[in-house]
């Protein structure tokens, strides 16, 4: 009774939570339900199985009915797949803590782990059966997740395919077992196993017809051959799903073959086929991981390879191995899955990480491995032998080996000691895993002996079988990958597209027969080749093309910019219109959510009066037109219009030569296929396709003859011109052009077309063209590229037949609708004119006819940044103009993110201190290389280059600290080495992950479950200096005076002055770098501040500047500090250094920095979903997708004295740059002011505002989904275009916008004159403030009225609210 | 084509661009044979698109560079071709000229490009 009791709560409790999830309405209560309900089944799961390991024969009788006993397989199994899905649930409620509709996804991650326990412990074959299906069912619904996403949905299905065939071989097995035998499930079933050996069913005995089933069914289940495909399409879903699928669902095989072992082991046709599928997906599964560089597509295929491993191991009757695998795997993947976010700081680390000396030469190497290995595997398995199947054992011995042999090769490679240390450190290590791993075999099978009593003898599948068919597999792989020469090139080539092509999912397209073909010849073919005139002219024309292109950072080093950055020489309205039509953006709210905006007040009726009236001067200043009897302003009409008309048309992208024709699944499979070349050309993975020094052109012309996925696109003659050609993309483009027939004054549209259609990595592309030049170890890669292939496979499939008609390009679409506007004068009609005549519709439509209709998204957006204005104005001018603070007793310089606003208004109140903004990377260009690091790093704006180097150096007292830590890098160097072999090597993974699975599950529970908080970082053994032995001291002492005089600083300095530099310290999160300083190109601001603050504490320099004007007292001190925007902690730096006067004073304003940093905490903590009281450890989450707001709703660049603003609560949305226009006579510091931090302050706030217009095309979508691409991006789910601009959780909150997508507006206190000029003698700034990029407001002194420049250079007063409180969001609760 | 003095005839392309459009300019002087180019960042001066700054303090991108490079006279056709495309869609300027050198085999390109 007590066990059924106990079989009810474990299978059933997430039943309950589900059915919790369900009901709740409560954000997070649906995550937190199911979370106690998984934990409650899991530590049920620990009872049953102490108390089976307790009853001798290790089975827990359950009362008659339920007709099933709790063993000790199951026991353990129930553990760890509830553990995993607490551990999942835990995870996704904080991932998802935002979202409130979340029920149905906890509801469903529930099922899938009572489905698989009812698989792992069914009382019944028709709960087993139940089990199977739900379980099944529930994962086909996570996967939609997504709602609306293409590829989530063909996933959907072809997942539904693929586990509705295993659930029908399920079916048949169990109908088949029942109606021929009595309880193949239960204690009866060594009587029932001869039943059915006794009956045939069509001359074959039934029990094999069973058997053949039931391994079939686990076969679609664990994602064997032929059903290999449907896991990468899990990767559609959020990353926890694939969590709980690779740790549970995805065993099927393993837990279904466990489960009918004793049948199983008798069936010879039912292990022979296991056998084989096994070894099969073992081989092709290896190969799909070597070729994937994304880190989940790589996951997804090591697990599809384990799952085979795990059959193997079953037909050869290692039961208690499999058991051993399947739950050591299971949490080896959760966590994985988990954790792959950090990837990107990861392989950061890893790039930083000091090189190790030079080891082992690559032969003594291979050598060394083998016998450590050996000698490993002899010394424990001389020791300690596991005692299942002989078979099993040669398994457990061989892949013990294969694993230590490859991690022991990764270790020899970067270990840091001399080869023999590192040898006996190897030995050591290779006999305690391989210890560990025997060990860890022999304790479970000890465990679950009892299960597999009766299927003690081994199966058809013995030693020597074994042995044979390794070596038949074996063999043929290793000579392919040894071979010398062409032969073996070609040959490692035509495996590597062998594998692409067995494990493609790419969308199925219907291959005509080569005479069916309609192959364009004679007319076309040969065309001759292009001219260098003609080369040259096509070569500008796609570098012209690529400008509706923004270049796309690396996210090791992300760089917020305009993603209409290259069309900037047009203005906003124009450049907005040319991305909707050549990139079918969005490039502005809809009319609802403006319309929503102005319900919470963000707009009044007078702006959007104001808005009517400056877009349509000419027409609104007509005479009024008569409506309902009364006359009414042309601009009320055009007012009702932005209130009631309806929206817009989702806009439509200028189509290709192909898709002209209509051949949409042709163009999505080359999307798919170029995807993945560029994938893998930019983050080349353990087999690339590329050879080295290849261009990406040359390796896709190479690629287009072999990758069998193109096939049906590309006929024989076809692929064969495709040959002739050369490898220069501009010939390839003249030659592709006149076959698509694309004229050649439609040159720069096509090839616009033609890059939009993968608008990251064309992005990308840009980057390595314009940004990264001179960066000689990559091979090219540019937009001309990216163009030639297109354009090639596009010319291609056209000429093959596959589509035909006419490809002239057609007029773009556009949004201009003639068919909306009688649907506009409706709308209008039923607000102005009720009773509707057709006079007053012919009135209204007189109006709106003049007004374009896409030209009302653009008199809102002006509507919305007029209001704001006006609020930033009564802000302004609330405010007294006071003195500075006579005698700070400190003075802090930040930077002038928004994300400093509210801790420098903080510190102001609660000490006697001055703040003052300024640029993040403190004036000082410089490239850093820190201790141990083998190449420097840029720490400036990416707008600059930096000009002076800086190192780290061992503070002389801590020399040993620095060594030590040194060492410990090159140790962790050394052991992520050998990890990345043993997960690499021929082999090696599988005994790895078995072994480590038992520790990283445990450490990923601890993750999610044990609070951890956000640790300041420790004292710094080191100081950052620049280099004084290249760079002249008056060159240093010229960076001084300028840092000094740019940030206004040049008296009245405070006897300490702190320069604060920020970070974010994020786990877990491949946007990081988004978070950190802007002007630091993406990293920390600390090493800055530090180098900077010790440049102005050198006598030589403070003299050099006492020559210069600039007369620093001797009592003043600068330091250094490093404030977590992620915490709002703020770090001391360098403290050590400080005379021994100012210790006192740094502990006063340690004890204010925390004060502050907690109000500034608390400040942040209503905007953000979740317990307030966590919200400074957010960033110490690894399941949190939001660890800070970033910089969220930025709109206003404000450049004054700190008297302009202090006291003012701008809700962190303004930049903040200290100037003082008395001490800048000749407008030189204000210039710089302008022409770059201004600069860099448009680029991030346009990054936000089209981010968050667009969250698909110029944003980075759902972090949940994202894969990460090595350092260098992500894509969501398993395939597709590079990512780019910030992800839906930057700008995004339960579906809301949280950021306000307006333009950056500059508030200068400068005199008018001063500031028209640097306009007029600055290009940039011409072409910001005429193309209304950015607005600008200035007054010359406190004392006067703000007023706005308008786009042709005329000043205006700037409006103001006549709010008696005014604030800058005037609905605190939303934006 | 050599002249009195022992110095060959070549041609001197030297373009006033924007920031922006530098690695355009670059990218065809390469991809045309070129075996270099001198550029000089930050050049102030007034002309058909007003005024422009010279050298800021923290922005090197965004003001005007002047890119000098010498070609042999035979490859200034393709050159001009691709630069006045360029030129068609942004502020610049181009200015070709025959300038004579000391030693030839510097700007000869050494395989034909592509």
């Amino acid at each position: 009774m007590l066990a059924s009791a106990a079989w009810f709560i474990v299978v059933f409790a997430p039943l309950v939570g589900s059915a919790a999830a369900l009901t709740s309405n409560t954000k997070g209560r649906a995550g937190r339900a199911v979370t106690l309900a998984s934990a409650v089944a899991f530590v049920g799961a620990l009872v049953l199985a102490v108390w089976t390991g307790r009853v001798a024969g290790g089975v827990v009788p359950t009362i008659g009915w339920l007709d099933a006993s709790i063993d000790r397989v199951a026991a353990l199994l129930l553990a760890v797949i509830m553990g995993t899905a607490a551990v999942v649930s835990g995870f996704s409620t904080r991932s998802l803590d935002d979202d409130g509709r979340t029920g149905m996804y906890f509801a469903r991650i529930a099922l899938v782990a009572t489905g698989s326990a009812m698989v792992i412990a069914p009382a019944t074959p028709v709960l087993l059966m139940l089990g199977w299906s739900m379980s099944g069912w529930a994962l086909t619904g996570l996967v939609g997740f997504e709602v609306g996403w293409e590829r989530a949905r063909r996933a959907q299905r072809r997942i539904r395919r693929t586990l509705l065939v295993g659930d029908l071989a399920l079916l048949g097995a169990l109908v088949l077992a029942a109606l021929r035998s009595d309880g193949l499930l239960t204690g009866r079933a060594s009587t029932a196993v001869a039943e059915l050996r006794g009956s045939t069913l069509l001359g074959v005995p039934t029990l094999d017809v069973v058997m053949v089933l039931v391994v079939m069914a686990g076969a679609s289940r664990s994602a064997l051959v032929p059903f290999h495909r449907w896991l990468i399409g899990t990767l559609t879903a959020p990353t926890p799903v694939s969590a709980i699928v690779h740790a549970g669902l995805v065993s099927g095989a393993g837990l279904i073959l466990l489960r009918f072992a004793s049948p199983f082991v008798q069936s010879d046709p039912a292990v022979i086929l296991a056998f084989g599928l096994g070894l099969l997906t073992v081989v092709l599964a290896s190969g799909a991981v070597l070729v994937r560089c994304d880190v989940k597509g790589a996951l997804a295929w090591s697990t599809v390879s384990q799952m085979a491993f795990m059959v193997v191991q079953c037909s050869v009757g290692a039961f208690s191995s499999a058991l051993f695998h399947i739950a050591g795997h299971g949490m080896y993947k959760a966590s994985l899955f988990l954790g792959a976010g950090d990837t990107v700081s990861a392989g950061l680390r890893h790039r930083r990480r000091p090189a190790a000396p030079p080891g082992l030469a690559g032969p003594h190497r291979l050598v060394a491995s083998a016998a450590i290995a050996t000698l490993a595997v002899a010394v424990v398995g001389s020791a300690v032998r596991p005692d299942v199947a002989p078979a099993g054992q040669v398994l457990v011995f061989v892949f013990a080996w294969l694993t230590v042999a490859s991690g022991t090769h990764g270790w020899l490679a970067a270990s840091p000691f001399t080869p023999l240390t590192s040898m006996a450190v190897a030995a050591a290590g290779s006999t305690g895993l391989t210890a560990t791993y025997v060990g860890g075999v022999r304790i479970v099978e000890h465990f679950v002996n009892p299960g597999f009593a009766d299927v003690a003898s081994s199966t058809v599948i013995g030693p020597l079988e074994l042995s044979v068919a390794l070596v038949v597999v074996v063999v043929p792989i290793v000579v392919v990958a040894v071979l010398p020469g062409e032969l073996g090139v070609r040959g490692r080539d035509r495996a590597r597209q062998l594998v692409v092509r067995l494990c493609a999912t790419s969308p199925r397209i219907s291959r005509p027969r080569e005479a069916d073909r309609n192959t364009i010849t004679g007319t076309v073919f040969p065309h001759p080749p292009a001219s260098n005139v003609q080369r040259s002219e096509i070569r500008a024309d796609v570098s012209e093309a690529s400008r509706v292109i923004a270049p796309q950072w690396p996210l090791a080093s992300f760089v917020a910019v305009n993603p209409l950055g290259g069309l900037e020489s047009l203005t906003f309205d124009d450049a907005a219109e040319t991305a909707r039509v050549w990139r079918g953006a969005r490039t502005h709210l809809g009319l609802d959510e403006y319309r929503r905006d102005h319900d919470r007040g963000l707009t009044r009726a007078v702006d959007l009066g104001h808005a009517a009236h400056s877009r349509f001067p000419e027409l609104c200043a007509e005479d009024a037109v008569v409506i309902d009897g009364r006359p009414t302003p042309v601009a009320d009409v055009i007012v009702a219009d932005l209130l009631h008309g309806p929206d817009l048309p989702p806009p439509a992208r200028r189509p290709t030569a192909l898709q002209r024709l209509g051949a949409a699944a042709a163009s999505e499979l080359i999307d798919e296929v170029m995807s993945s070349w560029l994938m893998s050309y930019v983050a080349p993975p353990k087999w690339p396709a590329h050879r080295p020094g290849e261009s990406f052109t040359a390796m896709a012309r190479r690629s287009m003859a072999d990758d069998a996925r193109l096939r049906p696109l590309l006929s024989a003659p076809i692929r064969e011109w495709i040959a002739s050609l050369g490898n220069d993309p501009a010939s390839i483009i003249d030659a592709a052009f006149a076959v698509s027939r694309v004229p050649s004054d439609d040159r720069v549209g096509e090839a616009r077309s033609l890059l939009c259609c993968l608008a990251g990595w064309s992005g990308l592309a840009k980057w390595r063209t314009d940004w990264a030049l001179g960066d000689e170890e990559r091979p090219a890669l540019a937009p001309i590229d990216i163009v030639a292939v297109r354009a090639l496979l596009e010319a291609g499939t056209i000429a093959s037949g596959i589509a035909s008609g006419s490809t002239e390009p057609k007029t773009p679409i556009t949004l201009t609708a003639d068919g909306q506007l009688e649907a506009r004068v409706d709308a209008v009609a039923r607000v102005l004119a009720p009773a509707g005549s057709d006079a007053d519709r012919d009135a209204i439509r007189s109006v709106l006819a003049r007004v374009p209709a896409q030209d009302r998204p653009s008199m809102w957006l002006a509507a919305q940044e007029r209001a704001l204005d006006a609020r930033l104005v009564s802000m302004l001018d609330r405010l007294d103009p006071g003195q500075p603070i006579a005698r700070p007793d400190a003075q802090l310089v930040f930077c002038i993110d928004v994300r400093s606003e509210g801790l420098r208004s903080h510190l102001e109140a609660l000490g006697n201190v001055e703040t003052i903004g300024f640029a993040g990377f403190f004036g000082v260009p410089m490239r850093i290389r820190k201790v141990g690091w083998e190449h420097p790093e840029a720490r400036c704006p990416v707008l600059v280059s930096p000009a002076i180097g800086a190192s780290e150096q061992p503070r002389h007292d801590h020399l040993q600290d620095v060594a030590a830590a040194l060492l410990r890098e090159r140790v962790v160097e050394g052991l992520t080495a050998a990890h990345s072999g043993a997960k690499y090597g021929p082999g090696g993974p599988f005994a790895l992950a078995e072994t480590a699975g038992w520790f990283t599950g445990p450490e990923a529970a601890l993750r999610t479950f044990v609070r951890r908080a956000s640790n300041p970082p420790a004292p710094s053994p080191t100081r950052i200096l620049l280099d004084d032995h290249e760079v002249l001291l008056e060159q240093r002492t010229f960076f001084a005076e300028s840092v000094l005089t740019t940030m206004g600083l040049t008296d009245r300095f405070a006897p300490l002055v702190v320069l604060c530099g920020h970070t974010s310290r994020t786990v877990n999160n491949p946007h990081a770098t988004a978070l950190e300083c802007g002007a630091c190109a993406g990293a920390a601001g600390d090493d800055n501040a530090r180098a900077v603050a010790a440049l102005l504490n050198s006598p030589d320099i403070r003299h050099g500047l006492a020559e210069r004007g600039i007369d620093i007292p001797d009592g003043t001190w600068f330091g250094a500090a490093v404030h977590d925007t992620a915490s709002d902690r703020v770090t001391l730096l360098d403290t050590a250094d400080a005379p021994a006067e100012h210790r006192d004073r740094l502990d006063a304003l340690r004890e204010l920095l925390d004060q502050a940093g907690a109000r500034q905490a608390a400040a942040r903590a209503p905007h953000l979903p979740g317990p307030p009281a966590r919200v400074r450890d957010r960033g110490a989450d690894w399941a949190q997708v939001r660890p800070e707001w970033g910089l969220a709703r930025n709109a206003a660049f404000l450049i004054g004295p700190r008297t302009m603003t202090a006291g003012i609560d701008f809700e962190g949305r303004a930049f903040l740059h200290s100037y003082d226009a008395d001490a800048d006579p000749t407008g030189r510091v204000l210039e710089t002011i302008m022409t770059a931090p201004l600069v860099v302050g448009h680029w991030i706030s346009a990054q936000y505002y089209f981010s968050t217009v667009d969250p698909e095309a110029f944003g980075a979508g759902n972090k949940l989904l994202h894969n990460p691409i090595g350092t260098t991006g992500v894509i969501s789910g398993d395939a597709g275009d590079l990512r780019v601009g910030l992800p839906l959780q930057s700008t995004h909150v339960d579906g809301e916008r949280f950021h306000q997508p307006v333009r950056l507006v500059a508030f200068i206190q400068a005199d008018l004159a001063t500031i028209e000029r640097i306009i007029a003698n600055n290009p940039i700034l011409r072409t910001l403030t005429s193309g209304s990029w950015i607005r600008i407001a200035a007054r010359s002194t406190a004392h006067e009225r703000w007023s706005t420049r308008t786009p042709t250079g005329t000043w205006i007063e700037t409006p103001r609210t006549f709010d008696p409180d005014p604030t800058l969001t005037p609905n605190r609760e939303h934006p | 084509m050599t002249n009195w003095t022992g110095l060959t005839a070549m041609a001197r392309i030297e373009v006033v661009i924007d920031g922006d459009h530098l690695p355009t300019i670059r990218d065809l002087l390469l991809s045309s044979g070129a075996t270099g180019y001198t550029a000089l960042r930050g050049v102030s001066g007034f002309g058909h698109g007003g005024e422009h700054e010279g050298r800021l303090l923290f922005n090197d991108r965004n003001s005007l560079s002047l890119l000098i490079s010498v070609v042999p006279i035979e490859r200034v056709d393709e050159l001009v071709a691709g630069i006045r495309r360029v030129l068609n869609a942004t502020a610049g300027v181009m200015f070709v000229s025959e300038t004579h050198v000391s030693r030839p085999e510097y700007f000869m390109p050494s395989e034909e490009p592509g």
